[in-house]
């Protein structure tokens, strides 16, 4: 029961506030209570894993609650409690609160359901659920006058794509069944069968699709500048530091293993997308005025690095890609949250008009360049281990790739120390309208994010030695698809009775 | 001269006693009216009429648990199985919800709640109707009702322009409906469904070029295309759409709420009854016309519906998108399809009553009260009523994990497994144009609230009771989709006649 | 010569139905519905439906046209007929029934090309249309579409009385 606690906790905590009604100090405090217990039942949850848990839902449609806590899982369960927490702590400013926090902890809670399940079906309920609360938060919290249109545009990307995925996975299932025996949605099973190449070719387009606009990865990435740029900045921390690595979890969970032909066939163009995005992003973070999309930007940057990792399909890109999806996910999360304490200090994020925080808040700026040092990889610090362990993971695969790729961190060092010399130092001194400081709560929050940045850093082998089992058995299904006769052929030309 | 006896046939009234409850309590209501003064006793005509409602569900569910089902009565001309009982059931819940919306409105009147029931009995018949006589006049008794009760609020032009435009399209499309049931009959040579059926499976081929009775096929083929017409208007397929908006946006919304779910669940079930006994067995081509039919009515409801601002137009053209997503899984032709389909509508009714109950209580009978920009801020002026409405609408995008999604998906699967690529991919994308349609409303729910709206008119305890009911069904049917999958499986032996059919 | 007679009455029935939907005078609508019913018992009769014919004939080109013409008349007394009923035609109104019509009378002319149509054997025996046969039909067969019809008329009564009051 230790893989529902997570999930549950944050549930309760996503309906508490419909019955508080409008006491705000009371809805903040029990969304924070019930994040962090959220944390702790994750924390828990690693040092218990693997475990998993199997409720039948539905069984005449193969359909049980499957949930699953093990080396890919558990490390993201644990980052979307604490960027829930720190999401919760930095929006204590909020008009209609009751609504704020229900869908922030509503979309961690989906995001938790997607990490942990391990039957298709349960795992579209999530990962469809986790549109609304989306949707809504852009919406309805936006910042930016085009906030109902910047929701609109998120609720299309999201939603063309998954639609079609539905008829992926019960294509998938239907012809999977007769190799079953019967209908079913379950991983386990269905990655017993293998289904024949063409069959293959267009369900993993479809599952890609969907996932990687997620992501997002180019040129499926429309929907972002304008999700993170009319959002609240705890807004975009959620989508960028968690609702993103839903996407390439569901790729190294369900779509490589399950349709491993189709993945080796497609691995080289998706390199090429896959690089395009790493080089893209650079290029706009190093350009752009706007400090929040420089951060964006970097992201789509660096998540394309992760999911070229993921396809160079190889158990050390794998591994690595878990790791650095950790990784983003910690530095990603502090760094929109923190660019958004000097937004609003400040009252613009165009980099020209920043300058010269450093000198009037000394602590806030450590925090800043701690988490900038991270994410452009400084040895010592978490996001270096990330990605060479990725670099190392995609050399092996195509040494052309790694070093296109390696320009992109080169460029990424240039990006993050422009962006902090633009906010902290610089010639010009920004103007504050409110003064930036950081409250205890804050202040307490931000402490797990450093030393989890120092910690990983230094002996990223505890989360790759766990993610290492896992990383590799899914290597191995790609390698063995070949070797195995394909079986439950489904055509859509097959003649009726 | 010495006439021959004539001896009635044999009718078993307990097969009928739903219908028998309505129309008693029909008669009993216009007889107790004649006594009370106007503006009296209407609450309580209406609580009367919802008890009358009450115990046809009852003897409804008796029939359904016993062991007497399926049987057939008067000579073989209705038939009483498992999906006509299902089905009554969500016809019964409409009429219910209908009964109750009213009570409080200027369109309450014992005239009102007679002529609701009728058209309840209607649509019951029409779902049992197993001969084409019988069809044809269980579309005229619900239908005559309903056109009437369109222009149950004379004091608006848009009501009276609902009834005629409503009227004379149905008119038309009875038209379409006698002229398809007559030529069926002229090829078979019988009224019942049995005799209609077995002519059917040995015509010729409908090539015009072939050998044989090659008209009798041509004529079948017509004729079966001239029924499908006919029931098109009344399941609002596209072409045959064009009422819909404009009588939901004139029509009180209880009557729109009743007929936006009744006479769907009546034309479905007919429908559905034709292609199991007769189209499947056949020799002649009808699932291209039905799959031309159900793509243009996903497509066209789904396009249609982007742009509208008046939630009831809104509504109609999602109940067209919904009648597209039934006749798709007809086209399959098995009976696993025709359960999927019935389950959709089960589903579908709890949410699509839910979200009309829900503009019913938010407009309080105003017309500006349907606009969607009403709805802005509902979540903080009355929380769980916006929750329950989100619930609904998310249910009718088919988010998971509420019921309409698996009413969705259980089409897809029976789509899908029947290969129909085109229809699948068909139902996804008008799924997916959906969200972005009930998302609008959505986003009012949540957004600030309009400083200088009027109001919300205080909810009737009986509506908001229905209300909850219904998001909590809609939750639970989500999350135990097992509880009405057995009801399903019952669905799925329709008719004792299945086996005429040859399979 | 029984074709002939079916053909002709068919005609009448059809000509009279256009005059009935266009005509400007609502009286001789209501005339020409009469001859429309009469162009029709004609064909009941010709199918040996004796009892029908004579029912056409009597109930409705009689009593229940008698009615209407009374009630046309006294409604209609003092009054002009009003000019703005006649409205613009919706667009592609004439287009449209061409079309629906034209396909309509191909099927029909296809019907009586194509001679083997009637898979049902005709009636044998000339007492089809008894009011024997009708009435047996009526209350075993047909019971139920008896009932109902009883029901379609009592919603049409209820419904005619509340438009009238209301308005």
């Amino acid at each position: 029961m230790l893989v529902l606690l997570p999930l549950i906790l944050l549930t309760l905590g996503a309906l508490a506030p419909l019955f508080l009604g409008r006491q705000a100090r009371a809805i903040r405090l029990v969304s924070l209570v019930f994040s962090a217990l959220a944390l702790v039942a994750a924390v828990v949850g690693i040092a218990q894993a693997p475990q998993q848990v199997n409720l039948p839902w539905l069984p005449a449609l193969g359909l049980s609650l499957s949930l699953q806590l093990d080396g890919l899982s558990m490390f993201l369960v644990a980052l979307t409690a604490l960027a829930t927490l720190a999401v919760v702590a930095f929006s204590d400013e909020t008009e209609r609160p009751a609504g704020y926090y229900s869908l922030i902890l509503l979309m961690a809670a989906t995001a938790v359901g997607t990490f942990l399940s391990t039957n298709l079906l349960v795992f579209y309920v999530f990962w469809e659920l986790m549109i609304i609360p989306g949707y809504l938060l852009i919406g309805t919290y936006g910042q930016g006058p085009d906030s109902r249109r910047a929701a609109l545009k998120f609720l299309v990307y999201s939603l063309v794509p998954s639609a079609f995925l539905l008829v992926a996975i019960v294509t998938l299932a239907v012809a999977a069944a007769p190799a079953i025996g019967h209908l079913s949605f379950n991983l386990d099973q269905l990655l017993a069968v293998h289904l024949p190449a063409a069959t293959q070719n267009w369900i993993f387009l479809l599952f890609a699709a969907s996932f990687m606009v997620k992501v997002p990865i180019w040129p499926l990435h429309a929907w972002m500048p304008d999700a993170y740029g009319e959002s609240r900045p705890q807004v975009a921390a959620m989508l960028s530091g968690v609702l993103s690595k839903t996407g390439l979890y569901a790729l190294i969970r369900f779509a490589f293993p399950l349709l491993p032909e189709a993945a080796r066939l497609f691995a080289p163009a998706l390199a090429v997308i896959a690089l395009i995005s790493i080089l893209y992003g650079a290029w706009i973070a190093l350009t752009h005025r706007d400090g929040r999309m420089v951060i964006a930007y970097s992201s789509l940057s660096h998540l394309g690095l992760v999911f070229l990792g993921v396809v160079a399909l190889n158990a050390l890109g794998l591994d690595g890609a878990v790791l650095q999806m950790l990784n983003h996910g910690i530095y990603a999360v502090a760094l929109f949250l923190l660019f958004g304490m000097v937004e609003e200090a400040a009252g613009t994020r165009l980099l020209a008009k920043l300058g010269g925080v450093a000198g009037r808040a000394a602590l806030f700026a450590g925090f800043l360049w701690i988490t900038v040092l991270a994410a452009l990889g400084l040895p010592g610090l978490n996001g270096f281990a990330g990605e060479f362990l990725l670099l190392l993971g995609i050399f092996r695969t195509s040494q052309v790739w790694a070093w296109i790729a390696i320009a992109a961190v080169i460029f990424s060092a240039a990006y993050f120390i422009r962006l902090f010399q633009l906010t902290a130092q610089g010639a010009t001194e920004v103007e504050l309208i409110r003064p930036l400081r950081l409250s205890p709560i804050r202040f307490a929050v931000l402490v797990p994010f450093v030393v989890l940045m120092v910690y990983i850093g230094f002996a990223p082998a505890q989360v790759t030695s766990r993610v290492q089992p896992v990383a590799q058995s899914i290597a191995r299904l790609e390698a063995r698809a070949a070797l195995t006769q394909p079986v439950g052929n489904y055509s859509w030309e097959a003649s009726r009775q | 001269m010495n006439l021959p006896l004539i001896v009635p046939p044999q009718v078993a009234f307990s097969l009928i006693s739903p219908d028998l409850a309505l129309l008693v309590t029909s008669v009993v209501i216009l007889a107790v009216a004649l006594f009370l003064a106007p503006e009296q006793g209407i609450r309580w005509l209406a609580w009367l009429a919802a008890a009358g409602i009450l115990v046809a569900a009852g003897s409804d569910v008796i029939l359904l648990l016993g062991s007497q089902l399926p049987a057939t009565t008067f000579s073989g001309s209705l038939v009483m199985d498992p999906l006509a009982e299902v089905l009554d059931l969500v016809i019964l819940a409409a009429a219910l919800l209908a009964v109750l919306l009213a009570a409080n409105r200027p369109e309450a009147s014992p005239d009102y709640l007679a002529l609701t029931l009728w058209s309840a009995i209607g649509m019951m018949v029409l779902v049992s109707a197993h001969d084409l006589i019988v069809l044809f006049l269980a579309v005229e008794v619900l239908s005559l009702p309903l056109y009437i009760l369109c222009a149950f609020r004379p004091d608006r032009p848009t009501s009276l322009e609902a009834a005629v435009k409503y009227f004379l399209l149905g008119a038309f499309s009875s038209g379409f409906l006698l002229y398809g049931l007559a030529l069926l009959f002229g090829v078979s040579g019988g009224t019942n469904l049995t005799q209609v059926a077995a002519a059917l499976a040995t015509v010729g081929s409908a090539s015009l070029f072939g050998h044989g009775a090659i008209g009798t096929a041509l004529i079948a083929e017509v004729g079966i295309g001239l029924v499908v017409v006919g029931l098109g208007f009344k399941l609002a397929a596209v072409p045959f759409h064009q009422w819909v908006p404009d009588v939901y946006e004139g029509a009180p919304t209880s009557v729109v709420t009743f007929m936006s779910v009744g006479t769907k669940v009546a034309a479905f079930g007919v429908l559905a009854r034709l292609v199991d006994t007769v189209f499947v067995g056949s020799a002649v081509d009808w699932q291209g016309l039905l799959s031309a039919l159900a793509v243009a009515t996903i497509l066209a409801g789904a396009v249609l519906a982007i742009p509208q601002q008046n939630f009831k137009r809104l509504l109609g053209y999602s109940g067209i998108l919904n009648a597209g997503y039934l006749v798709a899984v007809l086209v399959v032709g098995s009976q696993a399809a025709t359960a999927a389909g019935v389950y959709f509508l089960v589903t579908y009714a709890l949410m699509n009553l839910g979200a009309f109950a829900v503009i019913s209580a938010v407009s309080g009978g105003e017309m500006e009260g349907v606009m969607i920009r009403r709805y802005r801020g509902l979540f903080y002026q009355q929380p769980w009523t916006a929750v329950a409405m989100a619930v609904f609408l998310l249910s009718l995008a088919s988010i998971p994990p509420l019921a309409g999604f698996f009413g969705k998906l259980f089409i897809l699967q029976a789509l899908i497994s029947g290969h129909q690529l085109v229809l699948a991919l068909t139902v996804v994308a008008g799924t997916a144009i959906t969200l972005i349609v009930y998302g609008r409303p959505l986003l009012a729910m949540f957004s600030p609230p309009d400083p200088d709206s009027p109001p919300l008119p205080k909810m009737p305890m009986a509506v908001a009771t229905a209300i909850g009911c219904l998001a909590v069904a809609v939750v639970a049917v989500g999350l135990v989709p097992g509880a009405i999958v057995g009801l399903v499986h019952g669905v799925s032996q329709i008719g004792p006649l299945s086996g005429i059919s040859g399979r | 010569m029984a074709n002939l007679i079916a053909i002709l009455a068919g005609v009448l029935c059809l000509f009279m139905g256009v005059v009935v939907i266009s005509a400007k005078n609502p009286m001789h609508a209501v005339i020409a519905l009469v001859a429309n019913f009469v162009g029709l018992g004609v064909l009941f009769l010709l199918l040996h439906a004796e009892f029908l014919a004579v029912i056409e004939v009597i109930v409705y080109a009689g009593a229940v046209m008698v009615l209407f013409l009374f009630v046309v008349a006294l409604l209609m007394a003092g009054t002009r007929a009003p000019q703005e009923s006649r409205g613009k035609n919706l667009p592609g109104q004439v287009p449209l029934a061409l079309a629906v019509t034209g396909v309509f009378a191909a099927l029909v002319v296809f019907a009586l090309a194509v001679r083997t149509v009637l898979v049902a054997p005709p009636p044998s025996t000339t007492d089809f249309g008894s009011i024997t046969n009708f009435g047996r039909a009526l209350f075993t067969t047909y019971l139920l579409p008896f009932e109902l019809t009883a029901l379609v008329l009592l919603a049409a009564v209820i419904g005619v009385v509340f438009l009238a009051r209301e308005r």
